[in-house]
């Protein structure tokens, strides 16, 4: 990748979804441009239906937009077949949902040895990196405990690692608090700040939140499906 | 339509492949049910109708000790100076019967007196195209149903060739007969007792003499009749030949039950998912205040919805296929009973009833559970995710227990010193049900175990498959008891058939001492009951290179408790090698035996009649009522009817009967066995009678291939068994894959790839299916044994040595596994190719 090269570039994306009647339809975004720096993080905000959601999933590769283009470091996503795709996934994105998505049957130390295994490294190889980083989340004394055993916050934070572990060029979290209490919320965002502190990771975060938005380097609205600010201080 | 009933069809129409799959199991349940029912009502309907004909309005027969009596004995009889005799047979008429086939079809040839036609067609007979004197006139004369001519595509007066064992010889047809009775007297040829004497090479014999008496005028004619003859009621006859097939019947009823039981548990595990997958909207129906009782009629609704379409569905699958079982119910009942010819398939509304009553009460249980499961929760157990299987983790226990007391009660039930057929199929049935609910928490310890291995050793990959099938034990738990059971039946009816097999090629082996035989053709069943010409044996014995004849005669004869085969044999150098015998013979059997003094009786005579070693046995013979004492007990899988055996010189004694069936040919060890057998046959072939001539080895490969044709019912039983089980496992993995549906997303978006995810998913499908196949193995074994020292003892009366061959565990282990993949194919493909964006959202 030539240096300088933006971690994200978006370019005239327009996303149709079909009515339920199947007659009519629904336009979710309409020429949405912007580009993203390595290392940068942006937020994108919201209200709901507004197309952050789909927007991220174009994004991630797991849809693909109608019109207009998107590039994950430098890759331009639309000549991707899904094989590359699944492994630009697994080598360059990492993922925060909102509702945690941990497997169930894995314990924390084995949620986040997942995405290494899935890059070659063994869960005993990985064993040190998985430590230290449940260090950084506070988490060492659960690294055993299954998801069902953690609190919410619990939870999000083996997310948050989930995405980190394999050091990926793009993290995207879509509403990493949306399902937490005030209190909680505010700790996983600075737990993210500060994880993301001494990285040169890029950080998409979709919210609805102006209080999560507010550790953003640059804050994106979206509204119908437009990109209507791209500044602070016009945040929705 | 009240609206909770409209979120139920919703639910339903939305989860169509679910659904259809519930409905597809009822259905294949139901089919085997009411196809088995049919195919037995039919061969038994068939039976009924040619009896009927057969007996006509005849309530009492007059049969000899020796099976015939001669023409002149019936003159006699007619004008017997005791006028209560003479009257008796004026009510009647002489019959001689025979099995014949005329251009490809089986018939029942029937010589009867033409002027008592009327007795068997009823009074108006009619017969069309031809002159009824011709019958006496004309010699090989027959008359045939008319929709058996029509069907046959025979017509009037040409030459037809008509098979007698095998002998073919030629016939005609003179004319068509219709009857104002049931079955018209279809599958019967009609023709003059001479004719028929003459086709069968039975000269001046008849079978027996029908009679329609009162019961007074029974009770005189049979204190009157000579000590040689005796008066049968007629009810009596049909009832013991019906009771011959009565037990082979009950097993394949019990082999379509087991394929309903397999049913049950597709329908409870679609039960437990569509209560799963709808455990918010339960709870939220609940806050809204609708009752445990609205929530319990809603499922158990779905329930019989399916219930309702499944049965339809079954019952027509199996008429259908009805008629393909009853060929094979019939051709096993032509091989190892009596001839008979099944043309219509009798649907009786009986059968229809059990059908669906099967399929109904099946779906209320399997869907009880999952509906109080509903009905019993609070609401804020149904809307927290996962409370359902979290409880279902701690029903597992419970139902092992239950499993494991079940299959204690069911060894025990076997362990009941009984004759029942019933006890012993509800004992096995038990078993197996027992064992099953035992399925989950092995199948939860198992996975477990691996994933623990798997976490030290193995890839991140085996872990999450081994604990995906443990944390979704309900589901994964159901697939693999419904495939055990299956699995179990095709091992354990595996076994006990290669068991048998075994035990048949090692009685083979010992009863074939001889190098050639000659037979007799059989008119009646399995045994070769005809006559040898008189002068063969002589003829044959002067033959170059014959080491030693053995002579035999078999023939029904009367006991105090009914007929029985009996076979006399004049004692050879290997008489003893030729009968194996079981532990516990009276002491010096073999001298006393040629003496006369005692006599054998095979394995199912001595359980049916419940006789042993040092019981006598009282004959009517031609010298009156004779009492002879068993000396030994013998196997005998020739028939499950019985066989008696004594010393041919004392069967002369008893009943005057110098007549050969068989003959047993040892050849010298230097001669050619083939140039032997050539001349053997040019001797036979002089004879104008039909005389089988066979190397041992041909005998022994026509047994093996009619006890093969034996259980290819079974096979397709078991067959269809796996098919029901297939469909369980595949509903159980849809469902899962759906629940998983979020999770996988969650993979594939993490950078698993389709491949990846499809082979995790088929990783589960190995670990259920191996898992079921593993215990399906001991659970086999043991309803092997089973099958053979309780079933196969109280259904027919034989024992048989057990062995446990490697192939049908083996076999049975690599079908679970196989099918387990091929179920999980489908699922794996949908989650490989799952929209991941929905996917993500869905909560």
């Amino acid at each position: 990748m030539v240096p300088g090269t933006p971690a994200l570039r978006v370019h005239d994306v327009h996303k149709v979804y079909p009515e339920g009647d199947g007659k009519s339809e629904h336009r979710v975004l309409e020429g949405v441009s912007f580009d993203v720096a390595q290392g940068e993080c942006v937020a994108l905000l919201g209200r709901s239906g507004s197309g952050k959601s789909t927007l991220l999933n174009l994004l991630a590769g797991i849809d693909r937009p109608d019109q207009g283009s998107v590039e994950v470091m430098g890759q331009p996503l639309r000549r991707l077949g899904e094989p590359a795709l699944t492994l630009l996934r697994r080598r360059q994105i990492g993922f925060i949902y909102q509702f945690f998505n941990l497997i169930p049957t894995l314990s924390v130390t084995e949620n986040l040895a997942l995405p290494l295994e899935l890059n070659g490294t063994t869960l005993r190889r990985g064993l040190p990196r998985i430590h230290a980083l449940l260090e950084q989340l506070g988490l060492e004394r659960r690294a055993e405990a299954f998801p069902d055993q953690l609190s919410g916050g619990e939870q999000q934070r083996v997310a948050i690692g989930r995405a980190l572990i394999h050091e990926p060029a793009l993290v995207l979290a879509d509403e990493p608090t949306g399902n937490l209490d005030v209190e909680t919320g505010e700790q996983i965002l600075e737990l993210l700040s500060a994880l993301f502190a001494g990285r040169r990771q890029t950080l998409i975060l979709v919210t609805h939140s102006l209080t999560v938005s507010a550790i953003a380097d640059r804050v994106l609205t979206l509204e119908h499906g437009r990109l209507v600010a791209a500044d602070r201080s016009l945040a929705w | 339509m009240p609206v909770l009933l409209r979120a139920s069809i919703g639910y339903l129409s939305r989860h169509r492949w679910q659904s259809a799959l519930s409905i597809l199991g009822i259905a294949l349940g139901v089919a085997v049910v009411i196809a088995v029912e049919i195919a037995n009502t039919s061969a038994l309907r068939a039976f009924d109708l040619s009896l009927e004909t057969v007996v006509g309005r005849t309530t009492h027969q007059i049969e000899s000790a020796s099976g015939q009596i001669a023409d002149a004995r019936y003159v006699e009889l007619r004008r017997h100076p005791d006028h209560t005799v003479a009257a008796a047979l004026r009510t009647g008429s002489p019959v001689i019967e025979a099995s014949v086939r005329i251009a490809g079809g089986t018939f029942q040839l029937l010589g009867v007196d033409l002027l008592s036609l009327p007795r068997f067609a009823g009074p108006s007979v009619e017969v069309t195209g031809g002159d009824l004197t011709r019958l006496l006139h004309e010699s090989r004369t027959l008359l045939l149903n008319a929709q058996d001519l029509e069907r046959l595509g025979i017509a009037l007066d040409t030459p037809l060739s008509l098979q007698h064992g095998d002998q073919t010889q030629e016939v005609r047809v003179i004319g068509a007969i219709s009857a104002n009775q049931p079955g018209g007297l279809a599958g019967f040829a009609i023709a003059d007792i001479a004719t028929v004497q003459e086709i069968t090479a039975r000269p001046a014999v008849i079978d027996r003499i029908d009679l329609t008496l009162t019961p007074t005028a029974a009770a005189t004619l049979a204190e009157r009749l000579p000590q040689d003859l005796r008066l049968v009621a007629a009810a009596q006859r049909s009832e013991s030949l019906r009771q011959m097939t009565r037990a082979f019947q009950t097993n394949l009823t019990a082999m379509s039950l087991l394929a309903v039981l397999v049913g049950g548990f597709i329908i409870y595990n679609t039960m437990t998912f569509a209560v799963v997958q709808r455990r918010q909207l339960f709870g939220s129906l609940r806050t809204l205040g609708a009752t445990r009782a609205q929530l319990f009629r809603l499922i158990m609704s779905e329930a019989m919805l399916f219930a309702c379409i499944g049965s339809a569905l079954g019952l027509a699958m199996g008429i259908l296929t009805g008629w393909g079982l009853v060929q094979l119910v019939t051709r096993t009942i032509n091989d190892l009973y009596f001839a008979l010819t099944v043309r219509e398939l009798i649907i009786a509304p009986l059968s229809i009833v059990k059908a669906v009553g099967v399929g109904l009460l099946v779906t209320i249980l399997a869907a009880l559970g999952p509906a109080l499961e509903a009905a019993g929760a609070q609401p804020r157990d149904l809307l927290r995710e996962h409370s359902l299987e979290r409880r279902g983790q701690q029903w597992v226990r419970w139902l092992g227990v239950l499993g494991i007391l079940l299959a204690a009660s069911g060894w025990g039930l076997a362990q009941i010193p009984s004759r029942s057929l019933g006890l012993g199929f509800v004992a096995i049935l038990t078993l197996i049900l027992g064992v099953s609910l035992c399925v989950p928490i092995l199948l939860r310890l198992f996975a477990g175990l691996l994933a623990r291995a798997a976490a030290v050793h193995g890839p991140l990959a085996a872990v999450l498959a081994a604990r995906g099938v443990a944390s979704s034990i309900t589901r994964t738990g159901i697939a693999a008891a419904a495939l055990t059971v299956a699995i179990s039946s095709t091992i354990g009816v595996g076994v006990m058939i290669d068991s048998f097999r075994n035990s048949l090629i090692v009685w083979l082996d010992g009863t074939l001492q001889s190098d050639l035989y000659v037979a007799a053709t059989s008119e009646t069943g399995n045994r070769a009951d005809g006559e040898l010409p008189a002068a063969l044996a002589e003829r044959l014995r002067a033959l170059d290179g014959i080491a030693e004849l053995s002579l035999a005669r078999t023939t029904r004869v009367e006991t105090r408790a009914g007929d029985v085969w009996l076979i006399g044999v004049s004692p050879s150098s290997v008489t003893a090698r030729g009968f194996a015998l079981r532990h516990g013979t009276a002491t010096d059997l073999w001298s006393r035996f040629e003496a006369g003094e005692l006599i054998l009786a095979s394995e199912p005579y001595a359980y049916h009649q419940r006789v042993n070693v040092g019981d006598h046995i009282e004959f009517f013979t031609a010298r009156g009522w004779q009492q002879l004492e068993i000396g030994g007990i013998f196997r005998d899988y020739g028939s499950d009817a019985g066989l008696l055996a004594m010393a041919r010189t004392r069967y002369i004694e008893l009943w005057d009967d110098l007549a050969i069936s068989s003959l047993g040919i040892r050849v010298q060890e230097d001669a050619d066995q083939n140039r032997v057998f050539a001349e053997v046959r040019s001797i036979t072939e002089q004879f104008d009678v039909p005389i089988q001539t066979s190397f041992n080895e041909q005998i022994r490969v026509e047994s093996l291939a009619v006890f093969d044709r034996t259980f290819a019912i079974t096979q397709v039983l078991r067959l269809l068994a796996v098919a029901v089980a297939f469909i369980g496992v595949l509903s159980a993995l849809m469902a899962l894959e759906l629940e998983r549906r979020r999770e996988h997303a969650v993979l594939r978006a993490t950078g698993m790839t389709p491949g990846e995810l499809a082979s995790l998913i088929l990783t589960q499908t190995s670990i259920v299916g191996l898992v079921a196949g593993l215990i399906a193995i001991p659970l086999g074994i043991v309803m092997a044994q089973l099958l053979i020292e309780v079933v196969n003892l109280r259904s027919f009366g034989w024992t048989m040595e057990m062995s446990i061959p490697a192939w049908p565990l083996i076999s049975g282990l690599l079908l679970a596994w196989g099918a387990a993949l091929l179920a999980g194919i489908a699922p794996a493909k949908r989650a490989a190719r799952e929209d991941l964006a929905p996917a993500l959202r869905s909560e």
